[in-house]
């Protein structure tokens, strides 16, 4: 009952956003670099096929795959004259949304932890 | 969630504020007709490097340092502008050449403030995105937490 799929969608979840903030960050940092290209992680669509795998076959490794996490070029369409592709706004708006969505899912992940410590505790805990 | 995702943005921090300094350089001197080199002085602009972002380890090249491979920016240079200086009819001026004309800097001060606001805006993007990944590593010590 420890090891469910939920719980490991949950972590692949968590580690595709932290690895999505990691590359909003970059872009961030980048901001003023000429010629730079903006990246993202897609790992929604990853994460997505990864779940439907382990719900076909129980048996399917658990481990969350690698690629998940890959960095692909994001074009934002900025038309900057310096060649840069990131449009600061937008990057900064993406980059918040990012942060509230782990914030969700972090508490959304600490209340299951606290049905399970309940349910440990036989509900004295 | 990795906490070195924060020297992506320290790098950046760096890059800006060097850039800030040698912009406050340039306007000190948009009069200076003397300089080491002999001649007026030349407007400084600084280069921008990209580090490329790695990943995950998985990905990283032989050699891969995290310090120096895990993504950010980072100023390679400062070189001199190559547009031309001005030459200013100035002949009661020690530095005037034998025609009477003074060599004055290739500084404009409309072009740096401009470069400054861009310089101050993109430091600023810059301390929101560090502050979004204490954001996150705060909520991922909290996953530990009863």
């Amino acid at each position: 009952m420890f090891e469910t799929r939920t719980g490991e969608v949950a972590r692949g979840a968590l580690d595709g956003l932290a690895s999505r903030h990691r590359a909003y960050v970059n872009n961030l940092a980048n901001l003023e670099t000429p010629g730079f290209q903006p990246g993202d992680v897609p790992f929604e669509a990853h994460l997505r096929k990864f779940r439907d795998a382990m719900l076909a076959d129980p048996a399917t490794s658990r481990a969350v795959p690698p690629h998940l996490l890959e960095v692909v070029p994001d074009d934002q369409a900025a038309n900057r004259e310096d060649q840069n592709g990131v449009q600061a706004d937008r990057q900064m708006i993406r980059l918040e949304e990012n942060t509230l969505t782990y914030e969700a899912l972090a508490q959304a992940t600490r209340l299951r932890a606290g049905l399970m410590r309940s349910v440990l505790t036989e509900g004295r805990g | 969630m990795s906490i070195s995702t924060l020297r992506i943005s320290g790098s950046a921090l760096s890059a800006e504020r060097l850039r800030l300094d040698v912009i406050s350089q340039n306007i000190a001197n948009v009069q200076t007709t003397r300089t080491s080199d002999g001649r007026a002085y030349q407007r400084r602009e600084v280069v921008f490097e990209e580090v490329p972002l790695v990943s995950s380890l998985r990905q990283a090249p032989a050699g891969y340092a995290p310090e120096v491979g895990g993504g950010g920016v980072r100023a390679t240079a400062v070189v001199a502008s190559i547009a031309p200086t001005v030459r200013v009819h100035n002949a009661g001026h020690p530095d005037a050449d034998a025609e009477g004309y003074v060599e004055m800097p290739n500084v404009n001060l409309v072009e740096e403030m401009v470069d400054m606001v861009v310089a101050t805006r993109a430091y600023e993007a810059n301390v929101a995105a560090a502050q979004a990944t204490k954001t996150l590593v705060a909520r991922a010590l909290e996953l530990g937490r009863a």
